[in-house]
C-alpha cells in the first residue's frame, strides 16, 4: 500500500517495540500482538505507531501533498491512461525490469552494508541471469524460471538497522512521503543506480521520469485505492508510508 | 424381556450422553459447534469470492446485504470502532458511542461491498493458523490475482463472545486499524465527532455511487 537529522527521532525509537512473532507451519512469520493494556489487548500495532513521527513541517508537506494528488489525478492519470493503450501491459512490465536490474547496485551494497550474505548472493545471481538469459534485463527470468527474488534492500532501511532514526516526516514534490533518513537513503542510491549519472542531467532526469512514469502506470492503483478509500487522505498516506518503511527496518 | 433391557440402556446412554453435553464433559462436540479461526476466515473468503463472482448481478446494495451478515460475524466491531478513535472513546456519551459505532460499522461494510465489485479470476488461499499469543491468533490468507502479485492478509483474531473475531488486518506491515485510528484521530482534533460522522456518511454514500 504506500509509501525521514536523527536528532529529532529518538523519541520514535523508543516507542518503536518489536512486537513478538508467530512462525507459522508454512515458515512465514506473522505479526502479533504488540501492546497489552490493562483489560485490552490491542494487536498489531503500539500505541505510538499511530502518531510517533514528527511533522512541525506540517502545513508545507500538506501542501505538497495536494500538489502531488493534483498532479496525479489531473496530470498524470490522464496520460497513463493515453500510454496504457498505446503500450501493452506486457511491455511495461518488461520496462520496470529493465529498471529494477539497473538499481541492482542498490539492493547489493545495502545488502553488503547489513551483512546479508544470502540476500548479496540472490542479487549477484539475479544480475548476471536477468543481464544475459533476460536480455538486458528486460526479462525477470531469475523470477520466472529460478524463483529468485529481488531482495527488498534500500540504504534508509540500512540506515534503519544502524539504529539512525526516522527523524522529521517529509512529503517531497513528485517522490511523495519521506522521512529525513530515507531521504538520505534516496540521495545515495543516487550515486549508485548507473543511469542516474548519465551526462547531460537533463537526459538522466528525462530516463527518471520515465521510469517513475511507467511505474505509475503499473502501480498507482494502490495510491488511488487508498486515497480514495481514506477519510483523510494526508493522514492515511502518512501513517501507511510510516508503518510500511518501519516494517521494512523490522524485517530481515 | 431382552427389548426391555435394552431400552434401559439406550435410555441411560443418552441420559448420560445428554448430562455429559450440557456439563461440558463431551469437549469434542461441544466444541465442534464453534468454527475455529482459520473456518472463520474461509467462511469471509467464500462470502466476499461470491460476492465479487456475482457483483454486476447483485449490484451495490446486494453486495451489501450478503456481506453484512458475515462480516458482522467474522469481525470485533465494538472493539475495532472504539480503538479506532484512541483516546477520543472516553470522552463520548452513550448516545453518542452508539451513534458514531453505527456509523463505523456502516462505513466498514460499504468499504468492501464497495470494493470488491468485480471479478477477474481470483481465488483466496488459506496459508496457516498459528499457535495463539496473548490470546490473539493469527489467520495468514492469500488473495491469487491473475494478473498482479498475491495480497498476502493477516488476520488477528481474538475470541468474542464464544466466537474468533478480527480484530486487525496486517497487509505488508500495516495495521489496518491503525491506519484508521490515524485518520479518526486527526479528524476528532480538528472536526470533533460531528466532522468524523459527517465525512463517514459521505464515504459510504460514495460507495454506493456507480464508479467513474
Amino acid at each position: 500500500m504506500l509509501l525521514a537529522a536523527c536528532s529529532s527521532s529518538k523519541h520514535v525509537q523508543t516507542d518503536l517495540q518489536e512486537p513478538p512473532k508467530v512462525e507459522n507451519p508454512s515458515g512465514e512469520t506473522a505479526p502479533s500482538t504488540a501492546l497489552q493494556s490493562p483489560g485490552e489487548t490491542i494487536p498489531g500495532f503500539t500505541e505510538a505507531q499511530e502518531e510517533s513521527v514528527a511533522d512541525p513541517l506540517e502545513s508545507f508537506n500538506r501542501a505538497m501533498f495536494i500538489f502531488n494528488d493534483k498532479l496525479y489525478f489531473w496530470a498524470m492519470k490522464p496520460a497513463i491512461r493515453g500510454y496504457n493503450q498505446v503500450v501493452p501491459e506486457a511491455a511495461r512490465k518488461s520496462v520496470r525490469n529493465f529498471f529494477l536490474n539497473l538499481e541492482m547496485p542498490v539492493r547489493f551494497v545495502s545488502s553488503l552494508l547489513q551483512a546479508q550474505i544470502v540476500a548479496m548472493g540472490i542479487e549477484l545471481a539475479r544480475f548476471t541471469i536477468n543481464s544475459t538469459a533476460g536480455v538486458a534485463g528486460f526479462l525477470d527470468v531469475a523470477k520466472s524460471s529460478f524463483y529468485l527474488e529481488p531482495q527488498e534492500k534500500d540504504i534508509g532501511q540500512t540506515l534503519g538497522k544502524y539504529g539512525i532514526g526516522e527523524g522529521l516526516y517529509f512529503v517531497w514534490p513528485f517522490v511523495g512521503p519521506s522521512t529525513a533518513r530515507d531521504t538520505g537513503g534516496l540521495f545515495v542510491e543516487l550515486f549508485l543506480t548507473p543511469w542516474r549519472l548519465v551526462n547531460p542531467a537533463g537526459a538522466a532526469a528525462g530516463i527518471g521520469m520515465y521510469d517513475y512514469f511507467n511505474r505509475a502506470s503499473l502501480d498507482a492503483i494502490e495510491y488511488e485505492e487508498l486515497i480514495n478509500s481514506a477519510v483523510e487522505p494526508y493522514a492515511a498516506l502518512k501513517n501507511a508510508y510510516i508503518q510500511y518503511r518501519r516494517n521494512v527496518v523490522k524485517n530481515k | 424381556m431382552l427389548h426391555a433391557v435394552r431400552g434401559r440402556i439406550e435410555q441411560f446412554i443418552l441420559l448420560v450422553t445428554f448430562f455429559m453435553i450440557c456439563t461440558g464433559m463431551f469437549p469434542i462436540m461441544a466444541e465442534a459447534v464453534q468454527p475455529g479461526p482459520t473456518e472463520g476466515i474461509q467462511a469471509l473468503n467464500a462470502c466476499l469470492l461470491d460476492a465479487m463472482k456475482r457483483a454486476d448481478e447483485l449490484g451495490y446494495a446486494g453486495r451489501y446485504k450478503l456481506l453484512e451478515p458475515v462480516l458482522k460475524d467474522t469481525f470485533d466491531f465494538s472493539f475495532m470502532g472504539a480503538k479506532s478513535i484512541g483516546r477520543f472513546w472516553e470522552t463520548l456519551n452513550d448516545e453518542q458511542q452508539a451513534l458514531f459505532m453505527k456509523t463505523y460499522t456502516d462505513w466498514s461494510i460499504a468499504t468492501y461491498a464497495g470494493r470488491f465489485d468485480g471479478y477477474s479470476g481470483e481465488r483466496f488461499e488459506l496459508v496457516s493458523e498459528s499457535a495463539p499469543v496473548q490470546g490473539i491468533v493469527t489467520v495468514i490468507s492469500k488473495l491469487i490475482q491473475l494478473k498482479e502479485e498475491p495480497i498476502t492478509f493477516y488476520y488477528l483474531m481474538r475470541m468474542v463472545e464464544d466466537r474468533w473475531r478480527v480484530v486487525d488486518i496486517q497487509i505488508s506491515g500495516v495495521s489496518q486499524l491503525a491506519l484508521t485510528r490515524a485518520q479518526f484521530t486527526e479528524v476528532m482534533k480538528s472536526k470533533g465527532l460531528d466532522g468524523l460522522i459527517t465525512m463517514l456518511k459521505n464515504k459510504t454514500a460514495g460507495f454506493a455511487q456507480p464508479k467513474k
